[in-house]
């Protein structure tokens, strides 16, 4: 996949963290790609997630989808999902579509390693 | 002499001299082929003159005395100039014919033995060049007429064999490629069928409602689109428009639609709110969808009689209100998450989503769309955005919906020049026609007359208007006291918008991301001042928007411990921000719950008839 690349990674100091770096964008094309991914992790039982997209530009609602779709499994496996690093323009989808109100975002992974699990 | 003759005869080998004979001076024969005349006198036959002329060389005659056809062939003999005697040799016709004859059949067997040798020579080349150059065209040919199957058999090492080889390699992969392009095509086709039944699922026409003008467009991208749009009656003077935008494309957003466009029409028809709708649509999709797939959603409920709309939205882009009095435009997006999410909580889509009402005026407009409008791109990569239809919208203030979303067409056919689009285009423009006042005074005349006029039972007449014989009685008695006059009502009361228009709130953001230090009252009286012409702001739609916006100090301060926007404290993007200008003020936003309650199990028409002050 040219148009996307997801780099996996556990967090040094936090085992039970796993980052997703994402490059690209995310849309109907590559939006499998990334689902596949995703999926295996949440297969290995990796439940924290941070999603790092500062190098996203573009997330069209099936990419959307696959953030918002295994959630509640996520939550009940006392983990979560974070998205870090979003730009303007990913935001605001983020927020026209209210995922805002059920997804944590934070600036960078620092603070999301740091806040994003408090309450997980 | 008779030595020379015999030596003449052994040369003619193809004995065809019949006679050769010397004759001397005195017309004797010295010599003569056949010994028995020899010495005998020559009696020339007739036909043979032999001139005595040293010069004359060998002379022809034809003996015409022969019973065969014979020629003569003689010549004088001189020695030392006198004449000594002549020589004759007979040559018979037949002979030399004989002679022709096997010479022809001679060549005719050369001939045919070369034509054979020929024959025999090619058959050996064409084995070696033409069949092969045959298996080929035979091939080519099969293959022209659509027999990729076709391959040439030709095991050679040669060119020939090289040739073969390629051509085989190159059917295979057509015919690869064939079944592949047939694939596709079968795909198209399906596709196509798809989009033409989605297509029938869309309202073939604007429906009438009195006092409402309704313009829709729908433009499908290449693939099956998820965007579909819909009318239907909630009851016979109230109107539910809904325009939806599947997130997957292609056959599974087309039948997510289906199952939308049923629910919607199953929950919509009785229901007045709009909000409630959505929730209950909502719960019958949820469990039924693919994962990953949701519908953002805008449901607008039109009220014929108290001309007010209740909408909610599930996700979907801001449904835009043109006000034709103040032309002032505004963004109306009342809280609410998308359809068909597994949320993490039960009832997280009944509490978050809320429910607006606001009452319409005369020539007021509203659209609602999908972000295929605003994101229609050009082949420079820039989208059409919400500016362009914002202005669009201001500048033609006086079109009818139908020419406005013709307009919008064309505008956008314009802005992107031809360049492929990959979204759904959809759009539906309501304009108010009337005045709430207006619409009551005839309304009210109406049931009078059926009574007054037309000798209807009250009974009947209330049956028919739907509405209570107590408020019958209401009407009459005005109408008892004033006449028609007492119908009119004073001025009804209206859902005010609570809002602050678009520029306004464009103006706060810019502010705050200037002075992110001040406070709700003074951003209310900087803003206003700045306001060309200065404006005096509404201070509670001020706080109200801010701390929507989550841009009041307070919760700037909370932020980091927050959910969704805490990570860019007071930072207002710039990046389209008129979108995010949408959303709508917490005092008008009512739970699903409430909704529910305050406004679809009222029977419509007596909660009309509170609205009006007499």
């Amino acid at each position: 996949m040219e148009n996307i690349s997801v780099n996996i990674s556990e967090h040094p100091q936090n085992k039970d963290i796993t980052l997703l770096s994402v490059k690209g964008f995310i849309d109907t094309t590559t939006a499998p790609e990334f689902e596949k991914k995703f999926l295996s992790l949440l297969g290995d039982k990796k439940f924290k997630l941070v999603v790092d997209l500062k190098d996203v530009n573009y997330i069209s609602s099936a990419g959307w989808g696959i953030f918002i779709s295994e959630i509640k499994r996520i939550r009940n496996q006392k983990g979560d999902l974070v998205l870090v690093g979003m730009n303007p323009e990913v935001s605001e989808v983020f927020e026209l579509l209210e995922f805002n109100t059920i997804l944590k975002s934070f600036p960078n992974v620092e603070t999301a390693i740091k806040k994003g699990f408090e309450k997980a | 002499m008779a030595g020379l003759i015999k030596e003449i005869q052994q040369e003619d080998k193809n004995k065809i001299i019949r006679y050769v004979f010397v004759v001397g001076p005195e017309g004797k024969f010295l010599a003569h082929s056949d010994v028995n005349q020899s010495f005998m006198t020559y009696n020339p036959p007739p036909g043979v003159q032999l001139r005595h002329d040293p010069k004359a060389g060998v002379q022809v005659f034809r003996v015409r005395s022969a019973k065969v056809g014979l020629t003569d062939y003689a010549e004088a003999l001189y020695f030392n100039d006198k004449w000594v005697g002549e020589v004759h040799a007979g040559v018979a016709d037949e002979d030399i014919q004989q002679l022709i004859n096997g010479r022809k059949t001679e060549l005719q067997w050369l001939m045919l033995a070369i034509a054979l040798v020929s024959m025999v020579g090619l058959f050996l080349l064409s084995r070696i060049f033409i069949r092969p150059f045959q298996k080929i065209l035979e091939g080519v040919q099969a293959m022209n007429q659509g027999d990729l199957n076709a391959k040439i058999e030709v095991d050679s090492q040669d060119e020939f064999g090289q040739l073969a080889k390629i051509f085989n390699e190159m059917t295979g992969k057509i015919q690869e490629s064939q079944v592949g392009l047939m694939e596709q095509e079968r795909i198209q086709k399906e596709m196509q069928v798809a989009q033409e039944i989605q297509h029938t699922l869309l309202p073939a026409s604007f429906p009438q409602i009195e006092g409402y003008e309704i313009g829709a467009t729908y433009r499908a991208a290449k693939e099956v689109g998820g965007d579909y749009y819909d009318f239907f009656w909630v009851d016979p003077t109230t109107m539910g428009i809904v325009v939806a935008d599947v997130s997957g494309k292609g056959v599974p957003g087309s039948m997510v639609m289906t199952m939308i466009r049923t629910a919607m029409r199953l929950e919509a028809r009785g229901n007045r709110s709009a909000s409630d709708v959505l929730a209950k649509v909502n719960q019958h999709v949820t469990s039924d969808m693919k994962r990953g797939m949701f519908v953002t959603m805008f449901y607008i409920i039109l009220d014929s009689r108290d001309r007010s709309i209740n909408f909610a939205s599930a996700g979907h882009n801001p449904m835009i209100l043109y006000r034709g009095k103040t032309k002032e435009v505004y963004f109306l997006k009342p809280k609410g998450f998308p359809v068909g999410i597994d949320l993490p909580e039960e009832d997280m889509f009944v509490k978050n989503m809320t429910l607006q009402k606001v009452s319409l005026e005369k020539n007021d407009m509203l659209v609602i769309y999908t972000d295929g409008i605003t994101e229609a791109m050009n082949p420079d990569k820039e989208q059409f955005g919400e500016e362009r239809l914002i202005r669009l919208i201001k500048e033609n203030p006086s079109l009818t919906p139908a020419e406005f979303v013709e307009k919008l067409n064309e505008s956008i056919a314009q802005f992107t020049r031809g360049a492929e689009q990959h979204d759904d285009i959809t759009v539906v423009a309501i304009k108010e026609k009337m005045q709430v006042e207006q619409v009551e005074f005839k309304f009210r005349k109406r049931l009078i007359d059926l009574v007054e006029k037309k000798g209807m039972s009250i009974a009947a007449a209330c049956r028919q208007m739907n509405i209570s014989p107590k408020t019958y009685y209401r009407y009459k008695k005005l109408f008892d006291e004033k006449g028609k006059e007492g119908l009119k009502p004073v001025r009804a009361k209206r859902a005010e918008l609570k809002e602050l228009p678009q520029p306004q709130q464009q103006a706060i953001l810019d502010f705050v991301q200037e002075h992110p230090e001040y406070g709700s009252r003074r951003i209310t009286e900087e803003v206003g001042k700045s306001a060309i012409p200065p404006q005096k702001l509404d201070h509670r739609l001020v706080l109200a928007f801010l701390k929507r916006k989550g841009l009041l100090p307070s919760q700037v301060k909370d932020q980091a411990s927050e959910f969704g926007s805490a990570s860019k404290p007071r930072k207002p993007r710039k990046a389209r921000k008129a979108k995010k200008l949408s959303e709508q003020e917490k005092p008008q936003e009512t739970p699903v719950g409430n909704a529910v309650d305050s406004v679809s199990t009222q029977s419509d028409n007596k909660a009309a008839d509170g609205v009006f002050e007499n």
